[in-house]
């Protein structure tokens, strides 16, 4: 676990390609305004996934959540521009969900980029997840102590904190419009 | 992903099937509501056997789900959860906030 996690970090310090160079399938699929607006997007992924682990597979579903948090983020708060904080509050959540749904139909512009890939990591196989957004991006800065066990209580904060404990490691980039995910199958 | 709700005495369960995430909230809702009504329910099971995955909305509705609940008088109690379902509610602290019954 341990020299897998410095086998890991040694390859993230690396050049890209040499962390890209070694795996033997990559999938990418753009997703422009149309598409993120009739396609229901983690399940198109979620089937893609399926067929390299099968859904018995233990990998498939920590995969599956990872993608589907990903995907949402960068579809709510890239795309769709929602603030988080309508979640709180007794009525919150329900008030976030039809924004969403307002925002969704009324959407005319945006895509979302996703690459999903397999990488070597000290002999072990991995998924790399990379996700890019047209939208603003956000200051990630503040994203870098979210803990779980404190996002779990209030309405918002718990996607992110559930990828960083799935994934091996969770990094942003860019202006925050850029997320890429490491998931070690092991 | 669906749902079905089933009556034995004064139990009530909703199964959970598939991909438990913000797509069924409308449907879980309305599922628990009617239960909420319902005087001679006194206890609902959340039976997550049938599910492939939950995200972190799913832990916003059941969050949501145990407030209201507390507010009815009910209680709820979480069931059969499969491995990864099980790996969610683990790493959000679940345990301490929900019964989570597992079958022997």
């Amino acid at each position: 676990m341990v020299n897998n996690q410095e086998a890991l970090s040694r390859q993230l310090s690396g050049s890209s390609d040499a962390a890209n160079s070694s795996g033997n399938w990559r999938i990418a699929i753009h997703l422009g305004a149309d598409e993120l607006k009739c396609l229901d997007a983690i399940t198109v992924v979620s089937k893609t996934i399926g067929k390299i682990y099968t859904t018995a597979d233990v990998h498939f579903s920590p995969l599956c959540v990872i993608l589907n948090e990903l995907l949402n983020n960068a579809l709510d708060h890239g795309i769709l521009r929602l603030d988080s904080s309508i979640k709180q509050g007794s009525d919150g959540f329900e008030d976030y969900l039809h924004q969403r749904e307002h925002a969704l139909q009324t959407l005319t512009a945006g895509s979302i980029d996703f690459e999903i890939e397999n990488v070597m990591t000290d002999g072990r196989c991995g998924v790399k997840i990379h996700i890019v957004d047209s939208g603003n991006g956000f200051d990630y800065s503040a994203l870098q102590n979210t803990s779980l066990e404190k996002a779990v209580l209030g309405q918002h904060g718990r996607g992110i904190a559930l990828v960083k404990r799935m994934a091996h490691k969770l990094i942003f980039s860019g202006k925050g419009n850029e997320a890429t995910a490491y998931y070690v199958c092991e | 992903m669906s749902l079905e709700t089933q009556i034995q005495d004064n139990v009530a369960s909703i199964v959970m099937k598939g991909r438990f995430d913000f797509q069924i909230h409308k449907e879980f809702k309305e599922a628990y509501t009617r239960l909420f009504e319902n005087a001679a329910v006194q206890q609902i099971k959340i039976e997550m056997s049938k599910l492939e995955f939950m995200d972190s909305s799913a832990l916003g509705m059941l969050m949501l789900l145990n407030e209201r609940a507390k507010t009815a008088n009910k209680t709820i109690s979480l069931a059969n959860p499969s491995q990864v379902v099980n790996q969610v509610l683990e790493m959000a602290n679940f345990n301490r906030l929900f019964t989570i019954t597992k079958k022997a």
